[in-house]
């Protein structure tokens, strides 16, 4: 549990393994995927086809099994929770009701007021379109209440991270923002620059969930997906890559080496002289300062006539050819 | 970047003259030799890109805060005296001394600067950060929002609700590391609280034509994972 306050502690729930369709994936995948999730969030919320998947594997002390039906958890006794949609409830007990906005409504949720449940109000994508400290005011008052909003306006991982800020505790994510709810690893962020200590832990079982998703699902990660794209920390700007020279801290929100990734320095048409430089020394290549200069010429021809950024071979086929304006005799390479 | 030189300045030119209703903003360091580069494209803005964090102004610029100070006004009189309309962008605002930076915004608004732009650079801001931010300044002020939280929408909208008369918004969220604000996401989220004067269906198809130019030699696959969010 990671301390907001002195006294106010976050219960992050993921719920990726209850999003219809993952149990389709094979079960050592899930297995790996519900491992890791453990070292992120604090609970672990699974459908029962992923349970069923999972088998002996599963810590039921963590774990919130979700449920069509209320009646069916007595299938499956010992959970921390159940989590059932507001059907049919003839029992309180351990149960997590999930009001789904808008289908659900504030008449339901008062329906449900000191019966004992616990309830998490989902949805509300579009909550920061309006008076969204109001919003929150009044789903503190009723209680100990699980925000799990959607993404359907981008804006999830804010609603859940301004959720905690105001004064909520609980709040479920789903890692990469599967199923349409704020992403896991957006919120760990956001938390964590936010000022509370998030141990690096949970960031290297991000990263190790990445491999692990693409690995289950064969499925890529957009390169530039926040947080944990293969891309984020490449810069080519030559504003961007001036200041990343003198300082990484100058550009970089977090160390790239917290989520895994490296540092990358593209060259292209918006390359200056610092990134030629740069790059070169990457490769150990000596060139003086005129033969760098032709270099970054050739370079941005080269970037605008691809119409994208250079890769590492490409710009090496530049530096080879750029000797023929006199390159000192260093690398025999080049 | 009329300062890149060649194919760049080539290029603004030929924008001016397709644009239509559009403006044309050129981008400038603080620097006089970049606003000279810049009179060459004859845009209808110059915007001046500013560090105002100590972070940026000391371990970029190797300057100080005075040094800043006196150069900005300088470069943006420049541009201000040959008839040009200025804006000037603050980067790192986000973690820059408010007791710096809005003094500095009222020199510049009162010199003669349309407006400013406040940069969260890193992207580490959050809605109610940049709410409680912009509120500060009793100026006309745009927001500039990075996507590295997930949050350049969210923040986008809430520097809205703070009065900003500007949204800074890219194609396909296109920008340094995770990438700036989605205009799409941004006006069609926008769309039902306020009036952004963009037609949002128009965007899609405006999207699938952007994408042929810009992808042009990206193979399939790689275009498969690039730019869209999980679903």
């Amino acid at each position: 549990m990671i301390a907001l306050e002195a006294d106010r502690r976050a219960e992050i729930t993921d719920r990726f393994l209850s999003v219809p369709g993952v149990e389709l994936h094979p079960a050592e995948g899930l297995a790996e995927i519900y491992r890791l999730l453990l070292g992120v969030a604090d609970y672990i919320e699974i459908s029962e086809a992923v349970l069923e998947k999972l088998g002996g594997t599963v810590n039921p002390a963590r774990t919130l099994l979700r449920l069509p039906y209320a009646e069916y958890m007595d299938r499956w006794p010992g959970f921390h929770l159940y989590v059932c949609p507001f059907f049919k409830l003839k029992r309180y007990e351990r149960i997590l009701v999930e009001m789904v906005f808008p289908a659900n409504s504030w008449n339901d949720v008062l329906l449900l007021r000191g019966k004992g449940a616990q309830i998490r109000i989902s949805g509300m994508g579009d909550l920061l379109l309006g008076d969204w400290r109001h919003g929150f005011d009044i789903l503190l008052d009723i209680g100990k209440v699980e925000l799990s909003p959607g993404n359907r306006h981008g804006c999830a991982a804010a609603i859940a991270f301004e959720w905690l800020k105001a004064g909520g505790t609980r709040v479920a994510a789903s890692f990469l923002g599967q199923g349409g709810f704020a992403p896991l690893e957006e919120l760990l962020m956001a938390i964590r620059l936010g000022g509370a200590a998030v141990p690096a832990a949970a960031f290297r079982c991000l990263a190790l969930l990445k491999l692990a998703y693409c690995r289950a699902t064969g499925r890529r990660i957009p390169s530039h997906k926040p947080i944990l794209g293969d891309e984020i920390f490449l810069v080519e700007s030559g504003v961007h890559v001036d200041g990343i020279g003198k300082n990484p801290a100058n550009y970089e929100p977090f160390p790239p080496e917290l989520v895994g990734l490296r540092r990358r320095l593209g060259v292209g048409k918006h390359s200056g002289g610092r990134a030629i430089a740069m790059k070169l020394e990457q490769y150990g290549i000596q060139a003086d300062s005129r033969a760098a200069a032709n270099l970054l010429a050739s370079v941005r021809r080269e970037s605008v006539r691809l119409g994208r950024g250079l890769s590492d071979a490409e710009f090496l086929g530049l530096a080879k050819k750029s000797r023929k304006w006199g390159w000192p005799a260093g690398d025999p390479d080049c | 970047m009329p300062a890149i030189g060649g194919d760049e300045k080539d290029a603004i030119l030929r924008l001016q003259e397709i644009k239509g209703n559009v403006l044309v903003s050129t981008w400038n360091r603080v620097s006089r030799d970049d606003v000279l580069h810049s009179f060459d494209c004859r845009p209808d803005v110059i915007h001046i890109g500013a560090p105002v964090s100590g972070q940026l102004i000391s371990s970029k610029l190797g300057k100080d805060a005075a040094w800043l100070r006196r150069e900005l006004r300088n470069v943006a009189e420049l541009a201000l005296e040959r008839g040009y309309r200025v804006t000037v962008g603050f980067e790192d605002a986000s973690r820059a001394d408010p007791d710096f930076m809005l003094p500095l915004a009222r020199t510049l608004v009162e010199a003669g600067v349309d407006r400013i732009r406040f940069a969260d650079t890193l992207g580490i801001m959050t809605p109610s950060a940049v709410y409680d931010a912009l509120s500060r300044f009793d100026l006309p002020v745009g927001i500039h929002a990075h996507n590295d939280l997930g949050m350049a929408v969210a923040n986008s909208l809430a520097a809205c609700q703070a009065g900003a008369v500007s949204v800074d918004a890219t194609l396909f969220g296109i920008g340094e590391r995770a990438g700036n604000c989605n205009l799409r996401a941004f006006v069609e989220t926008a769309d039902s609280a306020f009036d952004t004067g963009i037609r949002a269906k128009r965007l899609s198809g405006l999207e699938r034509e952007a994408a042929a130019l810009i992808w042009k030699n990206v193979t399939e696959k790689e275009k498969k994972c690039e730019r869209s969010p999980p679903s």
